[in-house]
């Protein structure tokens, strides 16, 4: 399944286990996460961290070919969309733990969080668009966390340090070691999961409640609108290929 | 419609990217009725002209746009009262068409972005200046009211960093203005911005059209209660703070 899960003293740790590939998210990943978020229970937070050298690449998109990659590609969208929608709705904050790099699909998950620790040289961002990928399903999580930046992060095929991140309101806690994100995200996690009371569900549902609802239908829809006949040319020149 | 003078405003394609510049360099590119007609029909050939992926909107000069042209909006004995609300209105509607193109549109802030001409930067998708730039809202300055670029403000800075913005008046640097999110890439000096936004603007045109439109289209839903009522709203406010004896008293002495 490449995720873990594993609850302990009122964390529930969600790791994506699949340090050989980056940690490249397959739908089935993705609605693992996704499970284990819609299924928190008496979890006072979630935790969500990726094991080894980064947090995660974003999409595997080598999981496709020519013949598979429309299904493929929209599998991921679907399964990324319910795990944004599961962060938003779940009754605990979600606390991300990213390393080294969170890469589109990955920044998505970071745009919908609760609270993000870094490293301040992670690279974070989406560069997409040149693949032939709309990252509209991150838009309505990201604009709510970065404001107007949202547009030029999803329109230019770039990424920006956690640094820069940190200035936009996307990360909220920065350090300095790469290797010391999953310690300061734990610790973030566990201070949450100690508060006495119902203090931080009552908190996490207003807010949510004074956000106003999120429309993920609209977002994943314009993300799989944008997968065509140049996806696949693109898919197989940049990615296929190497 | 009247018949844009193209020598105010003009377009260039090249590929994927186009530009369109102000070229009232002597006034800096301050939005007179006969600007804003050609920047109108800029935008309107832009968008009739297939692949194009990325429109850069720059200045001619050492101004990117002094905002409101403020000659044209003193009333004196014989001028025509109508005109500060044909301006706002003209203004708030270039800013909806701006906005509304389905190519990525990037404010390449070459010198002064004032009042309006600082609106028209909010409108677009990407901002990118340079550290001797300065950029900022004085309207309260002068006892007026930014009431139609407003929703683009706090569309690009949110609410909280909106209100300080335009109620405190006055200009900020290219530099602060990044700090708060309001420029997106600063660039070291007026030389780099050309080579910066070059980038930029090929990067951007490297996304396939379906992707970049259904990204857009996705974010500009989110734009949502901003639409042409609630712009000429703003436009009404914005004159009728324009006309006021107080208004019009400051922008003489200002004159002189």
């Amino acid at each position: 399944m490449s995720v873990r899960i594993q609850d302990t003293d009122g964390v529930r740790t969600i790791t994506l286990d699949r340090p050989e590939k980056r940690n490249a998210l397959t739908d089935r990943m993705l609605d693992a996460a996704a499970t284990a978020i819609e299924t928190v229970g008496d979890a006072g937070c979630i935790l969500l961290l990726g094991a080894g050298r980064v947090f995660s690449a974003g999409f595997d998109l080598k999981a496709a070919d020519e013949r598979t990659a429309p299904g493929v590609l929209q599998a991921q969208i679907l399964s990324l969309s319910r795990v944004l929608e599961a962060i938003g709705d779940c009754a605990v904050p979600v606390v991300v733990g990213a390393q080294r790099a969170a890469i589109a699909g990955a920044s998505a998950i970071i745009s919908a969080a609760d609270l993000v620790v870094a490293d301040r040289a992670a690279v974070i961002g989406y560069p997409v668009t040149r693949l032939g990928i709309s990252p509209a399903v991150s838009g309505p999580t990201l604009e709510r966390a970065a404001l107007g930046a949202a547009r030029a992060l999803l329109l230019d095929p770039r990424t920006v340090t956690a640094q820069r991140a940190h200035e936009l309101g996307l990360v909220h806690e920065l350090v300095d070691a790469p290797d010391g994100v999953g310690t300061a995200a734990g610790a973030l996690a566990a201070s949450i999961a100690s508060k006495p009371g119902g203090g931080v569900r009552a908190t996490k549902a207003w807010v949510r409640t004074v956000s106003g609802a999120i429309d993920h239908a609209a977002a994943r829809e314009a993300s799989l609108a944008s997968i065509d006949s140049e996806t696949i040319e693109r898919l197989r020149s940049e990615v296929w290929s190497r | 419609m009247t018949t844009a003078d193209h020598t105010l405003a003009d377009v260039s394609i090249d590929g994927p990217i186009a530009t369109l510049t102000l070229r009232r360099a002597e006034q800096r590119n301050a939005l007179s009725l006969e600007l804003l007609d050609a920047l109108h029909a800029g935008v309107g050939d832009v968008a009739r002209t297939g692949g194009v992926r990325a429109l850069v909107v720059t200045g001619e000069g050492k101004a990117f746009s002094a905002g409101m042209d403020l000659k044209q909006v003193l009333l004196e004995d014989g001028s025509d009262r109508e005109l500060p609300r044909k301006l706002l209105g003209s203004l708030g509607e270039l800013t909806l068409r701006l906005r509304s193109l389905p190519m990525v549109v990037i404010a390449s802030v070459n010198g002064a972005a004032v009042g309006g001409g600082c609106g028209m930067v909010c409108v677009a998708d990407i901002a990118i200046s340079h550290a001797g730039a300065t950029l900022g809202f004085p309207e309260v300055d002068l006892g007026l009211c930014p009431a139609v670029i407003t929703p683009w403000v706090v569309r690009k800075l949110g609410a909280g960093r909106a209100r300080a913005a335009l109620l405190k008046g006055g200009v900020m640097s290219a530099s602060e203005a990044h700090a708060i999110g309001l420029i997106d890439h600063l660039a070291d000096d007026r030389a780099h911005l050309d080579v910066l936004t070059r980038e930029i603007a090929e990067r951007v045109a490297q996304g396939t059209s379906a992707a970049l439109a259904s990204t857009k289209g996705l974010l500009n839903t989110l734009d949502a209660p901003i639409d042409a009522r609630l712009l000429e709203r703003g436009a009404d406010l914005s004159a009728e703070r324009l006309v006021s004896d107080e208004a019009q008293a400051r922008l003489r002495a200002r004159r002189r």
